[in-house]
């Protein structure tokens, strides 16, 4: 019997066959495992990424929620709430002119690309992106340094883990709720600080904010910055890995980017549509709908598999191949309708930045590890670990 | 009866004209009602700063509720006016709510703006085809403009006018794919001279814009209930992640026909020079109006200038104190980094006098038509814009030679020196 | 941040906390300071948001761009050489303290 169990290891290590059978013979289909429904075709899930109405986001948008989350996040709150509260993230978020923060990550990229030159074989997570994307985002959200005494390690540490769940009790472990506990104290000490000596950063900007007379509750401030900490850490990070992980497999497209680094972007948003490290979030349903023949009941949740969306052949021809001259138009990388996300744009210009970097030190790579151990998550989707050789 | 001064819309002449009541000696009671939810605000950052991002809707605030206290003018936001007794002198109020209530007035000045107009084609309706008018809309359209950046999928403009052509620029500083369908063969050929048009239209080319000119929106693809491209009737199709329409607004005038006031069969409440409507109790302000000249025609204006000077006018006729106003309509319009400003009405213009260099982005076009200078467009060169204005309101009109000439001081030029300056020339907003 | 005190047409100071990155003009708008009238909502295309910068402190503003200047020869009352567009004006925290004052008349 077919079975579809977001938080089995085999779907963490390849989801891509069990998405095919969905969308070719289950397009609506519940996983008793995941306790909802599965929408696995293109059309399907930007139907419902657009109609928020049907498809709330209020109830939590993870696919196993960490408590007191839902209703306090972006993601978690549907328009017209929302979209106030997304004019005040988004203006602080944009406000940082992109072109300001170019410089900056370039520097940080040089810094942690360096020591790769020579090495032969080190692990692309450790090595190179994981001090990359703690350090872009330390500069963008304005938090502590190490030079200021802050502790970027553990940073990185606890944002890892707040998005991985277990895969035998399918929830989150004591670990995963204790990183979490953490990351919300941390942040409510920066947050503290920030309200204290507000300086002009995005942290000082969202808890000051206001729009008639509207502001984000402490609560709001909080599990926002904790929310923008995960996605800068664990997302960035976790897209960087599977980048380098195509590049790696791909020679052929490697050698085009490596030759010519204005190819990257094009090979940056393949990448977006091939293997997304965001593959699957959830929504609840506000009525009954009909979709391929089953009735989907008011109250259940829905998931939304965007990396599922983004390999259907009714979308995207010959959708299993990486080819970075495609052009995927309208590919679910970063999901879309009004929660689409929030850091887009510093998104593409950071990777490409780091892989421009990477490839000046290390333009010739391939995978060392046959098998790789991939993060136990029901949501995100990336290797623990990738140990690269030249 | 009550002593009550009511302004009905909250917008920039709404505004404008009771601030103008106030000031100019209305000492009882002063209601200023607005439809929208929101505290007055001002419109033009809303294609261009706000959608970008750069800004936050605090400030965009066009007067802060606590100056209009103080100045006791009593702000109600969220509350519609249904209907105009004009034998009673009352209003039908509905709040936000729902509640009804009447309100009587001594004076009136309507102010209710105008609503953005929509194609009649299938999918005209559907939830990612946008239109930009308040804020509300702009909301909307900035999540739209999101989700196409986040899709990698382009914007389509339905409208080279003001609104769509900032609204691009907006969304190609953003990174976003656009496309703009223009059904005219050039680009706001009824408010530029020829040579602005093609300048504009390379201009938002070299940004990365597929403009094409000439192109009829015959019909919208759907797949669901979503538009996901524009169809033209040369038979192309133009992938859209959204829609921006932007073909021009229809002057909100219901109120005032309902009430038995002459309002124009294309949309407007006829008003003269003064902002008067011929019930001695009310006045218009703004792009709720169209105006009646001297020679009979109707002249719309759709501009933040004849907002505010139409407001201040509606004010002074309910006092008694008729002002007319005949200023040179002036427009500004800014698009990447440039600053289109226009001075002037050019409709009936046959010949066109250039002032500096379209290449090197600073430079103005006079229009005119035979002798009589009618208007002067200006890019990124506001000295030039505020010298054509003083020349239209003195009603100057230079020899061409004299403008195209970069070493004429064109600000010495309006100054009248003495019994030998040149004739002034009829009042500007006189069709030649 | 910067702490502002704008003194309206009438004499009356207000002190203005207004956020980094927002023009004067906003800041002074939002808090319903009188005397600002800033027809084109901050589009330098009006001159309707002039001000007296506190001459003693004017040059530590970033100068007027070509577009402001030609825009302040237009302005309603008299031109000053602490004459600014408060519009063109972004509050940064090297600011605060400054003093501006609003014209008796915009138009």
């Amino acid at each position: 019997m077919f079975r579809f169990d977001p938080y089995s290891p085999a779907i963490d290590a390849d989801p891509f066959a069990f998405y095919r059978r969905l969308r070719d013979e289950y397009p609506c289909f519940w996983s008793p495992e995941a306790q909802m429904w599965v929408l696995s075709r293109y059309a399907d899930i930007v139907s419902a990424l657009q109609d928020w109405q049907t498809y709330s986001s209020a109830r939590g948008n993870l696919m196993t929620e960490l408590p007191g989350r839902a209703g306090a996040t972006l993601g978690t709150t549907d328009p017209p709430r929302h979209d106030r509260l997304r004019a005040l993230v988004q203006h602080a978020f944009m406000k940082r002119n992109l072109e300001a923060l170019a410089e900056p990550i370039r520097d940080i990229a040089r810094e942690a690309a360096a020591p790769l030159a020579g090495c032969g074989q080190f692990d692309f997570i450790e090595d190179y992106s994981s001090r990359f994307t703690v350090r872009v985002l330390f500069a963008a959200l304005g938090l502590p340094t190490a030079r200021e005494g802050g502790d970027e390690t553990t940073v990185r540490e606890k944002a890892v883990l707040m998005v991985q769940s277990d895969p035998h009790t399918r929830t989150k472990g004591p670990e995963h709720i204790a990183a979490y506990n953490w990351m919300t104290d941390y942040a409510s000490k920066v947050i503290a600080e920030r309200r204290a000596n507000p300086r002009n950063d995005l942290i000082s900007h969202f808890s000051m904010a206001e729009i008639d007379g509207d502001r984000l509750d402490e609560r709001e401030v909080l599990l926002t910055t904790t929310t923008l900490i995960m996605a800068g850490i664990e997302s960035l990070g976790g897209f960087m890995a599977m980048f380098a992980l195509n590049l790696a497999d791909h020679p052929e497209a490697r050698r085009a980017v490596v030759a010519d680094p204005a190819l990257l972007p094009e090979a940056i948003e393949e990448s977006l549509r091939y293997n997304t490290s965001a593959q699957r979030f959830r929504r609840c349903l506000q009525k009954d709908v009909e979709l391929h023949g089953q009735t989907m009941r008011a109250g259940d949740f829905v998931c939304l598999a965007y990396g599922s969306g983004n390999r259907d052949e009714r979308q995207f021809p010959d959708p299993d191949r990486y080819d970075i001259r495609r052009k995927p138009r309208g590919h679910l990388g970063f999901g879309g309708g009004v929660h689409a996300c929030l850091g887009t744009a510093i998104a593409r210009l950071a990777v490409k930045i780091a892989f421009d970097e990477f490839h000046r030190v290390v333009p010739d790579y391939h995978r060392v590890q046959q098998q790789l151990p991939w993060m136990p998550s029901s949501t995100f989707r990336s290797p623990l670990q990738l140990e690269l050789a030249d | 009866m009550s002593a009550a001064m009511v302004v009905v819309g909250a917008g920039q002449a709404g505004v404008q004209a009771a601030e103008a009541l106030r000031a100019g000696g209305h000492d009882g009671e002063l209601l200023l009602i607005g439809a929208e939810p929101h505290a007055p605000y001002h419109r033009p950052p809303l294609s261009k700063a706000w959608l970008a991002g750069e800004v936050e809707a605090a400030q965009l605030a066009l007067r802060a509720p606590e100056l209009l206290a103080r100045k006791r003018i009593a702000l109600r936001s969220g509350v519609a006016v249904t209907a105009i007794d004009r034998g009673a002198c009352r209003l039908a109020l509905r709040a936000a709510d729902g509640t009804h209530s009447a309100l009587d007035y001594a004076g009136l000045v309507l102010a209710t703006g105008a609503t953005p107009r929509r194609l009649a084609l299938p999918g005209a309706d559907a939830a990612n085809v946008h239109v930009l008018r308040s804020r509300d809309d702009a909301q909307a359209l900035a999540a739209a403009l999101r989700d196409c950046a986040a899709r990698a999928l382009p914007l389509v403009v339905v409208g080279g006018g003001f609104i769509g052509l900032e609204v691009a620029a907006t969304a190609r500083k953003l990174g976003i794919a656009v496309t703009v369908l223009e059904a005219a063969p050039r680009l706001l050929a009824r408010a530029l001279a020829p040579l602005l048009s093609d300048w504009f239209a390379a201009l938002h080319r070299a940004r990365g814009v597929e403009l094409v000119l000439g192109a009829a929106v015959a019909g919208f693809a759907l797949e669901g209930e979503r538009v996901v491209a524009v169809q033209t009737a040369d038979g192309r199709r133009h992938p859209a992640g959204a829609v921006l329409v932007g073909v021009g607004v229809r002057a909100d005038d219901t109120l005032a026909r309902a009430a038995g006031l002459d309002c124009d069969a294309a949309g407007g409440i006829v008003v003269d020079d003064c902002a008067r409507t011929a019930d001695p109790r009310i006045t218009a302000a703004g792009d709720c109006t169209v105006r009646r000249l001297a020679d009979g025609t109707l002249l719309r204006l759709e501009s933040v200038h004849n907002a505010t000077e139409q407001g201040k006018s509606a004010a002074a006729a309910l006092l008694g104190q008729p002002r007319p106003f005949t200023a040179t309509p002036w427009f500004w319009s800014d698009q990447y980094e440039f600053k289109l400003q226009m001075a002037g009405l050019s409709a009936g213009a046959d010949r066109w006098v250039r002032r500096g260099d379209p290449a090197a982005g600073a430079f103005t076009v006079f229009h005119y038509r035979g002798e009589r200078l009618l208007a002067a467009d200006s890019v990124n060169a506001a000295r030039e814009h505020l010298a054509a204005r003083k020349l239209l309101d003195a009603g100057v009109w230079p020899a061409p030679a004299l403008l195209a000439d970069p070493a004429t001081d064109l600000a010495a030029l309006a100054a009248p020196s003495g019994p030998d300056s040149a004739a002034a020339g009829p009042p500007p907003l006189s069709r030649p | 941040m910067a702490h502002i005190t704008f003194v309206e047409p009438s004499g009356q100071a207000r002190s203005v906390a207004v956020t980094d990155g927002w023009s004067l003009m906003q800041g002074a708008t939002a808090a319903g300071v009188e005397g600002i009238v800033a027809e084109c909502g901050g589009s330098c295309a009006c001159a309707t948001c002039h001000c007296y910068v506190d001459e003693a402190r004017a040059a530590e503003l970033p100068p007027p761009s070509a577009a402001e200047l030609d825009m302040l020869a237009h302005v309603a009352a008299e031109r000053r050489p602490g004459s600014r567009l408060a519009c063109q004006i972004k509050a940064t925290p090297a600011l605060d303290g400054l003093v501006v004052t609003l014209p008796e008349r915009q138009e």
